[in-house]
């Protein structure tokens, strides 16, 4: 493993960037987030059957 | 199924917190719930399959986010080291749980106390991180013992997972935002390897309850959406210092409710 980590630096250069810039959400995520409510409707529906 | 309101706002306060600062789900709510009456066998497994599920979710909006960039093909530095915590995670959950709730059967007391004092350790801890920022040099064995102790955490009680290796990666010179959503992935793996431990101990006798399980899950998701996106955009200064202190709080007072004070 890399002494010189890679980690967070997308994280950090965005933390450079101004509040409404990092508020900004892109079409694809809004799509994901859509995705994720029907995965938990899923979800519950099989805690209704197995729980 | 049952939906219980106060645990659903409990879950979602402590799932944020968990996903802003690396810690609160396991460690704080916990302690929490068996304040509130709740027994080990009931509040364990529901927090090992909430974590396990909210985790993924957790996951992909970091990496939807860019709090942390993640790549299976090829391995980076971030999934390397979230499968490493994971891995060693892994295998002390695994001996944990079976030690206590199999092999030598604790009373609940002792996995209370143990876990009040753990709460109150991890809060005292959290604001030597704050002393400690400036020290960020990189050990790999040190961040592979605080692998192994947090999944032992986790197995005996539910929590303790969040704040060691939030820490351990922290000290290792990891930026804190990207630190706080790689817990998140590791602890969703290991969180799937305690629910499978929990299912075999079921197997051979032990009764467990999910009464909880709704109520933690839908507090969980809704956090996990919301949180890693709160990251990208607020500073977390705020919860540098809020989490320590409202989890040794915790913590005093779990230790207050054991002795009988509350």
């Amino acid at each position: 493993m890399s002494i010189e980590w890679e980690i967070g630096k997308e994280a950090q250069e965005l933390d450079e960037k101004t509040i409404f810039e990092r508020m900004k959400i892109q079409g694809r995520s809004v799509k994901k987030i859509v995705a994720a409510f029907w995965f938990y409707i899923l979800i519950m529906i099989i805690f209704y059957f197995v729980l | 199924m049952e939906l219980i309101l106060y645990i659903i706002l409990l879950a979602f306060l402590f799932e944020s917190m968990d996903s802003m600062a690396g810690m609160g789900f396991g460690t704080a709510l916990s302690p929490l719930l068996f304040l509130l009456g709740y027994t080990p066998l009931q509040v364990v497994p529901a927090i090992l399959i909430s974590e396990a599920i909210t985790g993924v979710i957790d996951t992909v909006f970091d990496h939807e986010f860019r709090n942390v960039r993640y790549s299976f093909y090829p391995l980076n530095d971030a999934t390397k080291l979230a499968l490493i915590m994971a891995f060693f995670g892994c295998l002390s959950i695994l001996i944990s749980i079976v030690l206590v709730h199999f092999a030598i059967k604790f009373p609940n007391f002792l996995i209370k106390t143990y876990v009040a004092f753990l709460v109150i350790f991890m809060g005292i801890l959290g604001f030597i991180r704050l002393k400690l920022r400036e020290q960020c040099n990189f050990h790999l064995k040190r961040l592979i013992g605080f692998s192994f102790l947090a999944g032992f955490n986790k197995g005996i009680g539910g929590g303790g997972y969040g704040p060691v290796i939030t820490m351990g990666q922290i000290l290792s010179g990891v930026y804190e935002k990207s630190a706080t959503a790689i817990v998140s992935f590791a602890e969703s793996i290991v969180s799937f390897v305690g629910i499978i431990t929990f299912f075999l101990i079921s197997f051979a006798g032990v009764k467990l309850d999910f009464i909880l399980l709704p109520s933690l899950f839908t507090g969980g998701f809704f956090a996990s959406l919301s949180a890693p996106y709160f990251v990208r955009v607020l500073p977390n200064k705020i919860w540098k210092f809020f989490i320590p202190f409202y989890t040794i709080n915790i913590g005093i007072f779990s230790l207050l409710k054991i002795i009988g004070l509350i």
